[in-house]
């Protein structure tokens, strides 16, 4: 007998739910399992049809197994059920764990859904930072990503400007977006003058962790069709760690002013163009985490959509709106609908595959074919996930 | 009571008296990457082929921000008013950049590759009594 190879398989999208991110007088069980529920019947199935599912969460403000507390609402099948914590990634690794386990072979339906539950404000830090840098005040993530704002204005004369740009982007986008937080537009002058929280950024300009889930069901690429007449497939699902001080997220001690590696983001995203067969040019929209509207500029520049040091002349261009060569965040990014962590990747590949069903009005992206989904957090947790249709 | 640094093994020397302190450190043996505070490996090359290098106390700032939140948790800076922190990564000369707060928070007044110092004080006074020593760096 000799092992035949390697058998894998596609796998595709056939059902898609999501459940509003916001803050709600709800359990996280009734959250996830709304989402689920929707993505179930999206995609014509009972959860008795699931084979195996995977959750992400990745704040302690769940208790332990709440993914699958939260899915077992729906029933005790006795399907195995895991949770995944790759902090700001979760949902892209969870993604990722489906993925693989239908292109094993070892089963053909899987349910992948994230959920959270997160107080308003800066989060509690004592999960990721040691009691020191808590008691010296160096445990805010945002100021982590402002000095990563400083620093790349200093190299390339960004301005505030760009910020405020993607902003007033991803807010006047969020009005078309009924799950999102906030559905308001603002003007480029309120951002400007919303409080500062870390300089140079803004109120306006960062998202809120909160309350929220999204879930999809894969399938076997060859048996979507049973199930429905616009399978979205899963081109590339890649999750990397942040090499050596390749990356400023927090909690960081220290960085090398010796070394220089790729940022994750980079990495991620050249393995995730591989593996597609495709490259940055050939992606009509994209949800890149805009934890603050510097980190969406940054990641124009990580994930090749424009050259180093020129996202704030891509964002000034209007590349990135809805009509540009790329349109990015067309759903309001977490800038506007808030950051359940756990759900946040799969908020983002919930929106994309409506984008690739064409089913989608004010900020439906024409005749879209490939979408880009990146996320990217603690450790440098990054996944991107690239869908076709 | 006595002087106690806010982490074990922060500083070179014990804080009595505080004058030539320095921030304690560790350097790869296999590739020379300098790390603040003791470490077991070296995070870059994977060896654990590791000396003792106390730090450097001037360097230039890297980059910096001035938060206007108070942080979650036990902040034991001034919370009540909360006064806004700078923050920001000093370069030192041995090639680490380090976390640090800044005695500075004004954003005007900062500015990048400005020479800065290391400055060691007293922080806050624990439950026992011990004058609790972190560090920071101001302009040099």
């Amino acid at each position: 007998m000799h092992w035949k190879g390697n058998n894998m398989r596609d796998v595709a999208i056939i059902g898609a739910g999501i459940h509003k991110f916001g803050r709600f007088d709800k359990s996280y069980s009734e959250i996830a399992s709304e989402a689920i529920k929707m993505a179930l019947k999206d995609a014509g199935i009972e959860w008795n049809q699931v084979e195996v599912a995977y959750a992400a969460t990745a704040s302690r403000e769940l208790p332990l197994n709440a993914g699958p507390k939260a899915a077992q609402v729906l029933g005790k099948t006795g399907i195995g059920i895991s949770g995944v914590d790759s902090a700001c990634a979760s949902g892209g690794v969870a993604l990722n764990n489906g993925v693989n386990a239908i292109k094993s072979g070892s089963c053909d339906i899987c349910a992948v859904f994230g959920v959270e539950k997160i107080p308003r404000g800066l989060m509690d830090p004592t999960p990721r930072y040691e009691r020191w840098q808590i008691e010296m005040g160096l445990s805010t993530n945002p100021s982590y990503w402002a000095m990563s704002a400083v620093r790349h204005m200093h190299e390339y004369g960004t301005t505030e400007m760009p910020l405020a740009k993607v902003a007033y982007k991803n807010h006047k986008y969020s009005v078309h977006n009924p799950y999102a937080m906030y559905q308001k537009a603002f003007t480029l002058e309120e951002i400007l003058n919303s409080p500062v929280v870390c300089w140079p950024m803004r109120l306006l300009e960062i998202c809120s962790p909160n309350e929220g889930a999204a879930a999809v069901i894969l399938c076997a690429a060859e048996k979507a069709d049973q199930y429905t007449t616009k399978p979205v497939f899963v081109a590339a699902s890649v999750h990397k760690l942040a090499k050596y001080s390749a990356d400023f997220r927090a909690p960081v001690v220290q960085m090398s002013a010796r070394v220089k590696n790729d940022n994750p983001t980079i990495v991620a995203g050249r393995k995730a163009y591989e593996l597609a067969g495709i490259g940055p040019e050939d992606i009509d929209c994209a949800e890149v985490q805009d934890t603050d509207a510097f980190m969406e500029l940054t990641h124009y520049e990580e994930l090749g959509f424009c050259a180093e040091g020129e996202c704030g002349q891509m964002i000034d261009s209007g590349a990135t709106e809805l009509g540009g060569k790329i349109p990015v965040n067309l759903s309001g990014g977490i800038i506007s609908k808030g950051e359940p962590i756990g759900a946040s990747h799969l908020g983002q590949i919930v929106f994309l595959v409506w984008q690739l069903r064409d089913q989608l009005d004010a900020v439906q992206v024409k005749d879209a074919k490939v979408a880009l989904g990146q996320v990217t957090g603690a450790m440098g947790h990054t996944a991107v996930t690239i869908l076709k249709r | 009571m006595a002087n106690i640094p806010i982490i074990d093994e922060l500083f070179t020397t014990p804080l009595e008296p505080v004058d030539g302190v320095k921030l304690a450190g560790s350097r790869c043996k296999d590739c020379d990457e300098v790390f603040l505070g003791k470490v077991i490996g070296c995070e870059n090359c994977g060896s654990q082929n590791i000396d003792a290098a106390a730090l450097s106390s001037e360097g230039k700032l890297y980059t910096y921000t001035v938060l206007h939140v108070p942080p979650r948790g036990d902040y034991k800076g001034p919370r009540e008013p909360f006064v806004p922190l700078g923050i920001g990564l000093v370069e030192l000369p041995e090639g680490c950049r380090i976390m640090t707060p800044l005695t500075i928070n004004d954003p005007e007044l900062l500015k990048v590759n400005m020479p800065m110092r290391l400055i060691i004080d007293t922080f806050y006074t624990d439950a026992e009594g011990n004058e609790v020593f972190s560090f920071k760096f101001g302009p040099k």
